[in-house]
């Protein structure tokens, strides 16, 4: 059990400190030897990921170190993935889709949002950047999810963002509308119908908890 | 020609003596009559309270709704460019000429693929980055940047606005640090992670960016601008550390300021970042000026700001981007009358919008952000 313990520990602390080699040779050591994927990725990885969302938000890390420890979760769940039992693969999370809104290319911030979601046990559609409203609305329909997260950077695709928020609201009233991005504040995003917004990655699974019945 | 003569070629300047005495007379002939904005920008950088509170709309962009051409010509052509500055000072107010086209004017002329978007501002082809791996860091070369289109542009802006401001506007020139330079050409999230894998490998481009930054900002003082005002991004909690910046950009952008200084110019800062690292910046490159667009990472508010940093540099700012898409321009005065209450007295405060006006946006903030330092900026403040 100990052993056991001190894997998880030890890959959660390889993904907090971005030690992509090391994260990698713990998680196959930790499948070799029988231990479930979805544990592995829970406890070992996500908890790495959410150490380094939490010292990102104490001014510990900055966006550098967060974003290797990214790449470093990432890099090592594609070692256990392969691993997943079939009930473990069933097991889903909340879904949310993601996206930068048209006209817009910077997805430092979305990106992020991605990794913490997932490393929340969000199962999340990230539809890249430059994403039109139209191709927002479908992935909804299409997937089933309960939650639209959409960042922009630039004030020039604030109207873009705003377009896709209405679209969403009148053909379904439904889903969860969260924004994000430099030029928003919570009365801009109130502004504009959508029912969360967060300045800092780290906070939005906590945001969404908060505010999903 | 600029303001200054020219002996054999040679641009003379007064020097930071000769300014802070002028400021001195300026501050008395406040006292009883309406300064130019090239004498009210002086003695607020040297911290002599004038007439009044100097004001920037900071249109960039969206300037060129002013004379009515696209985005692209306003991106390429110095001289439209420059019209559609003068033309925003003239219309709205404004006591500083910039030469900033948009963030992306160095990389292209690295080699940098570039989009020019209609009715947005020109930037990279993120898909087509020029510093495709990190093996690429190695690649990049110096050029002369007087003879690169783009920042070729850039000085001649600089040459245009220094002939058509005279004696009236101070014309402050830019360049943008040489870690966003970099992060243009490969993308601020490989940067960020490149960084910290492989630091020596991005040090040998910041070592060539910076060698043609120096050489930019040597063309540009040579025009005859006042200032030039260098952007470092990153240099905040919402980039990287403190740490990190200093090894990063903070020795790099020292060669910088040391240039400008060296050319008789002033030098100002732009950081728009969240928690700006000002002590650190103060440090390397020593401003005499600098705009934010939050307090910095050891202060709690304006106030504090004021009283920490007040008497070492002169600030400009913060009318928040979003309170500016969002709020009434009469909301905004009220905004700018409170920053104006705390910032300005003693002088050393420019009131600005904490960073580009939005390019879309309707004008009306814009005027009231300028209206709101002629209505409450009057010294002495009440």
């Amino acid at each position: 059990m100990d052993d056991k313990r001190d894997l998880l520990d030890a890959i959660a602390a390889a993904v907090r400190r971005g030690s992509e080699e090391q994260a990698v040779v713990l998680c196959e050591k930790a499948v070799d030897s029988g231990m479930y994927g979805r544990e592995v990725i829970r406890e070992g990885l996500c908890t790495g990921m959410q150490k380094a969302g939490e010292l990102y938000e104490k001014h510990e890390y900055f966006l550098p170190e967060l974003l290797l420890a990214s790449e470093t979760m990432r890099a090592a769940i594609e070692v256990v993935v392969p691993s997943l039992l079939p009930a473990e693969r069933a097991e889903a999370g909340e879904a949310v889709v993601l996206g930068v809104v048209a006209g817009d290319v910077h997805e430092i911030g979305k990106n992020l949002v991605a990794v913490m979601l997932e490393a929340d046990g969000y199962r999340v559609t990230d539809l890249g950047y430059d994403v039109a409203p139209e191709r927002f609305i479908a992935e909804l329909d299409n997937g089933g999810a309960r939650i639209l997260a959409l960042s922009t950077m630039m004030t020039t695709t604030l109207p873009n963002m705003r377009m896709t928020v209405e679209l969403a609201r009148a053909l379904d009233p439904r889903p969860l509308i969260l924004v994000g991005g430099a030029p928003l504040s919570a009365s801009v995003a109130a502004d504009m119908g959508a029912d969360g917004y967060e300045d800092n990655a780290a906070r939005v699974p906590a945001l969404i908890r908060r505010l999903l019945p | 020609m600029s303001v200054y003569p020219r002996i054999g070629g040679k641009l003379i300047r007064p020097t930071m003596g000769m300014m802070k005495a002028a400021s001195g007379l300026f501050r008395l002939h406040g006292k009883v009559g309406e300064l130019l904005p090239l004498e009210r920008v002086l003695c607020t950088a040297f911290h002599k309270e004038p007439d009044r509170v100097p004001v920037t709309h900071f249109l960039l962009g969206a300037a060129r709704r002013l004379t009515g051409i696209s985005y692209e010509r306003f991106s390429r052509d110095p001289e439209m460019a420059a019209d559609a500055y003068i033309a925003a000072n003239e219309i709205l107010g404004g006591d500083v000429l910039y030469t900033v086209i948009d963030l992306s004017v160095e990389a292209a002329d690295f080699g940098q693929e570039m989009v020019y978007p209609q009715y947005s501002t020109a930037h990279p082809e993120y898909g087509n980055p020029l510093i495709a791996s990190p093996g690429d860091y190695e690649r990049l070369e110096v050029f002369d940047p007087r003879k690169s289109p783009r920042m070729g542009m850039g000085i001649e802006l600089g040459r245009i606005l220094s002939k058509k401001a005279g004696i009236r506007y101070p014309v402050m020139g830019f360049v943008f640090g040489p870690l966003g330079v970099l992060a243009m050409m490969r993308g601020a999230q490989r940067l960020f992670v490149d960084c910290l894998k492989y630091p020596e490998r991005v040090k040998v481009a910041l070592e060539t960016i910076t060698e043609v930054l120096v050489d930019y900002v040597r063309a540009q003082c040579d025009t005859g601008v006042d200032a030039v005002m260098l952007d470092t991004l990153f240099g905040s909690q919402s980039g990287i550390s403190r740490e990190l910046w200093v090894k990063m950009e903070g020795v790099y952008a020292k060669r910088i300021a040391d240039e400008i200084r060296r050319c008789g110019a002033l030098v100002a800062l732009h950081n728009c970042g969240t928690g700006p690292y000002l002590d650190l910046q103060l440090e390397y490159m020593e401003p005499l000026i600098v705009s934010l667009a939050d307090v910095p990472d050891d202060c709690r508010d304006l106030a504090d700001t004021k009283a920490k940093y007040g008497e070492r540099v002169a600030l400009a700012g913060f009318i928040p981007t979003d309170s500016l898409c969002s709020e009434s321009p009469a909301r905004i005065m009220e905004k700018a009358r409170e920053q104006i209450r705390v910032m300005a007295p003693g002088g050393g405060f420019v009131l600005a919008p904490a960073c580009e006006y939005p390019p879309n946006l309707d004008l009306a903030n814009a005027l009231a952000v300028v209206r709101a330092a002629q209505l409450y900026g009057r010294y002495p403040i009440k």
